[in-house]
């Protein structure tokens, strides 16, 4: 019907979706990071080498988390135009429908 | 309207849809609706408490760091100078970040109702402009991502309350273990009971940490797919209107 009218989704919703999965590993990786380490905390040396990595780790899955937000609203501004271009095109033609069912 | 009437799909656009059924209970939307307000001002008002309690425990700190190395050594147990100390500890590495962290989350949870809030108001306006046209309207059947993102913001935010509370043993534990004279503390624990409590907060604070960032990357996950059914939506909505207008034209 009119499914080959629509573009394909942008790629910027699977890029965001690739980086929600790699926001989501690195914060789940510094979890276990951490339950691992908490057998071991009075090791001064195991525990500050580790914390060292592992606080930057957990920022960069909410970095990486971020990104994908962002991206999807760069979708979502795609869809829009497409919802915006669809009623431009064709709302004149629905008027019309409109008048006829009246 | 019946039931096998309501679950029929029929497709727009490559996305299953069905009739918009005649009476609805209570939705998602509606009560996000009512919790996007008081969410964020939840969120700002425990930011505006974090912040407080940091400023009064920078006090503390103040207060015991600024003290000479000899004065701290001779502090006897549950005095003025080792409870600075027990403050400090037990705000700073105790439950002030989890709290700040579930301020966020607050924060955070009602950006997610207000996408939801958004998606009910674009199911809405298409059943409006459905019916304007003299069309029986039709909605978007729920897709996954609109069924899983609350309940991954809401596991967000409960692994945020779980680390609060895990915060505030800590924070427990920190005071009574640094409320002891600081001849038995400051230098490292000097028997095998104060050793054994310092080891429990130091474990405790190792996953304490990372399981904050795990209840934030929970709900920001929520926000991702929230914004994923909104995409769905407005493609939906934008191939509905050429279908419509399609329909119209082939019917002159």
């Amino acid at each position: 019907m009119t499914q080959h009218r629509l573009p394909p989704e942008p790629r910027t919703g699977s890029i965001s979706t690739a980086f929600v999965v790699a926001g989501l590993i690195l914060v789940m990786v510094s979890l276990v990071a951490g339950i691992v380490l908490s057998a071991d905390a009075f090791d001064v040396r195991e525990t500050s080498r580790t914390m060292a990595w592992l606080f930057p780790t957990g920022i960069a899955g909410i970095g990486a988390l971020m990104i994908g937000v962002i991206l999807r609203f760069d979708s979502i501004l795609t869809a829009l135009r497409l919802r915006m271009s669809a009623m431009r095109d064709h709302l004149p033609a629905l008027i019309n429908t409109n008048e006829k069912g009246n | 309207m019946s039931t096998a009437t309501i679950r029929t799909a029929v497709p727009v656009a490559g996305y299953q849809a069905q009739p918009a059924p005649a009476k609805e209970g209570l939705r998602m939307s509606d009560v996000a609706q009512r919790m996007w307000r008081p969410m964020l001002a939840m969120g700002a008002m425990v930011i505006a408490a974090g912040i407080a309690l940091g400023i009064l425990s920078a006090t503390h700190a103040n207060d015991y760091f600024g003290l000479s190395a000899s004065t701290i050594a001779g502090a006897p147990a549950d005095g003025s100078i080792v409870s600075d100390r027990a403050f400090y500890e037990a705000v700073t590495n105790g439950f002030l970040p989890p709290l700040l962290f579930l301020g966020l989350g607050f924060l955070l949870s009602g950006v997610t109702f207000l996408l939801a809030t958004i998606l009910g108001t674009l199911r809405d306006g298409g059943r409006e402009i459905q019916r304007a046209v003299g069309e029986s309207p039709v909605d978007l059947i729920k897709p996954l991502t609109a069924k899983l993102f609350p309940p991954v913001m809401m596991m967000g935010l409960m692994v945020l309350i779980g680390a609060l509370v895990a915060g505030v043993v800590v924070a427990v534990d920190q005071s009574n273990f640094w409320l002891h004279a600081s001849s038995q503390v400051a230098n490292g624990p000097q028997t095998a009971a104060l050793a054994s409590d310092f080891s429990d907060i130091q474990s405790t604070r190792a996953w304490l940490q990372p399981l904050d960032f795990v209840g934030m990357g929970l709900i920001l996950t929520g926000i991702v797919l929230a914004l994923a059914t909104i995409v769905k939506a407005l493609r939906f909505q934008a191939g509905r209107v050429v279908q419509l207008a399609e329909s119209g034209n082939a019917a002159s």
